[in-house]
């Protein structure tokens, strides 16, 4: 037999094989504790998610064209989303609402005056959208802005 | 069954097709460097650790790593890519862009890493270093051998390219495998995937393609949970029967089509970039038969197929 058509079956039973083992490869970190490169983050949506993560008082900063982003990162330093939750948790029995969000809105304008504006999101997943005239409102304060941050607290 | 593992991979087949899907993934592949590079600025708020690579690249973290020195790398990978899809230096382009692309990637936090999964095309560039896809339709074949006589059809054309598509589909059923392991049927009988609407409209960071798709469609549809679990169990049963598109011709259309389709309703509910997996969609094209109904007539470098 010549060299050639060895190489040529060789050839083909490691490609066969390569493929199969590629599959199997996959395996490891599916049924091992190893995790190596490339399949680290190999799904990212494969584990559930018991409960939502965010947070129930979410800040935007709402520019002249009313368009919507995210504050930017420092705006509202120190209080990280985590640690902004846990503040307003702990201001509200003392101070109330209304102080609180008026603290914020106070903090996040002097770290940025482009922010005019608060959204709030609640656990049952619907949002509200408030302008500032609408946060000072007594209604406001005890319909809605209460009811929205209780429940937050009570599934945190 | 090794004889119809065989006939998958080596039935024979153009070198046209390899050579166009050559051309083109690299293209896309440069195309994604180009599209890295653009958002460097991306990369100002990662922390220290996203200049230590991970895994084979480890030992990298003994050097002095300078923010620079990705530059340079990604400068290196343009240019072999480019080489790579005009089939310039023949296989020294595969290896380097290869390389080049894997030390990339084996940043822990690099951009492309976090908003999307670039894994397939790791294996697919790493194949192309096997093959002979530069040979013909390419500068090295025009400047070197030009003379020689084209091939028809061979089965070192067919393999690489029935090897990606073995890639693709391997990476979607295994995706969905993932699931079932990790959380069984809870993935689509809990409200999972209703929690991942809500979590990605309120904290994607990805704040691109929130601004191109401007969507809420995933805060309505999260309303419902019964929608969003037929959602997730279409979605799992997509991926776990994705294999099947190999045991009919027929259907490989119309799976496409569905697998394709989960992909864009994922842009528009879960603001995931497609664009890392959609380069896989370029083996599946029989590049040899669209240019030959494009044109009109066969071309004489256009080689006969069989069955065609």
């Amino acid at each position: 037999m010549k060299f050639s058509a060895v190489w040529l079956t060789f050839r083909k039973y490691l490609i066969v094989y390569s493929a199969i083992a590629l599959g199997l490869l996959h395996l490891v970190p599916l049924y091992t504790d190893v995790r190596f490169y490339p399949f680290e983050k190999y799904d990212m949506f494969s584990k559930v998610r018991r409960r939502p993560i965010f947070r129930s008082v979410y800040l935007y900063v709402l520019d002249g064209q009313k368009r919507e982003r995210p504050a930017p990162r420092g705006v509202f330093a120190p209080y990280n989303r985590r640690g902004l939750h846990s503040a307003i948790s702990k201001l509200i029995p003392t101070v109330g609402v209304n102080a609180v969000l008026d603290d914020l809105l106070a903090l996040a304008r002097k770290r940025d005056p482009r922010v005019f504006g608060l959204r709030l999101y609640d656990t049952e997943c619907s949002c509200e959208e408030f302008a500032l005239a609408d946060i000072s409102s007594e209604e406001f304060v005890s319909q809605k802005c209460k009811k929205t941050l209780i429940a937050d607290t009570y599934v945190q | 069954m090794f004889n119809k593992i065989e006939n998958f991979f080596f039935r024979e087949q153009s070198y046209f097709n390899l050579a166009v899907c050559r051309f083109l993934f690299y293209s896309y592949i440069l195309y994604l460097h180009f599209r890295v590079m653009t958002n460097w600025i991306r990369f100002s708020e990662f922390p220290a650790i996203f200049y230590n690579p991970y895994g084979l690249f480890s030992f990298l973290k003994h050097l002095s790593l300078a923010p620079g020195f990705y530059e340079n790398i990604f400068w290196v990978s343009i240019v072999f890519s480019f080489f790579a899809a005009i089939g310039f230096l023949g296989r020294i382009s595969f290896v380097v862009s290869f390389l080049c692309f894997a030390l990339i990637n084996s940043l822990p936090q690099f951009y492309l890493t976090q908003v999307a999964l670039n894994t397939p095309n790791f294996f697919v560039l790493l194949i192309f270093c096997f093959t002979d896809a530069g040979r013909f339709l390419s500068v090295d074949s025009f400047l070197f051998n030009r003379k020689a006589v084209q091939p028809g059809t061979g089965d070192s054309f067919s393999w690489p390219i029935r090897y990606f598509r073995y890639i693709h589909i391997l990476f979607l059923f295994m995706a969905g495998m993932y699931k079932l392991r990790d959380s069984g049927a809870a993935w689509f009988t809990s409200d999972n995937l209703r929690i991942e609407f809500l979590c990605s409209h309120f904290q994607r960071s990805d704040l691109y393609l929130r601004s191109v798709v401007n969507a809420k469609m995933n805060i309505l549809v999260a309303k419902s949970s019964f929608l969003t679990s037929a959602m997730a169990f279409s979605v799992l049963a997509t991926e776990l029967l994705s294999p099947l598109i190999f045991l009919n011709r027929k259907i490989k259309w119309l799976a496409l089509g569905i697998i394709f389709s989960m992909q864009v309703v994922a842009v528009f509910f879960l603001f995931i970039d497609p664009i890392a997996s959609l380069g896989l969609y370029l083996f599946w094209i029989e590049w040899d038969i669209v240019f030959k109904r494009l044109k009109g007539l066969r071309k004489p470098w256009m080689p006969r197929l069989k069955g065609s």
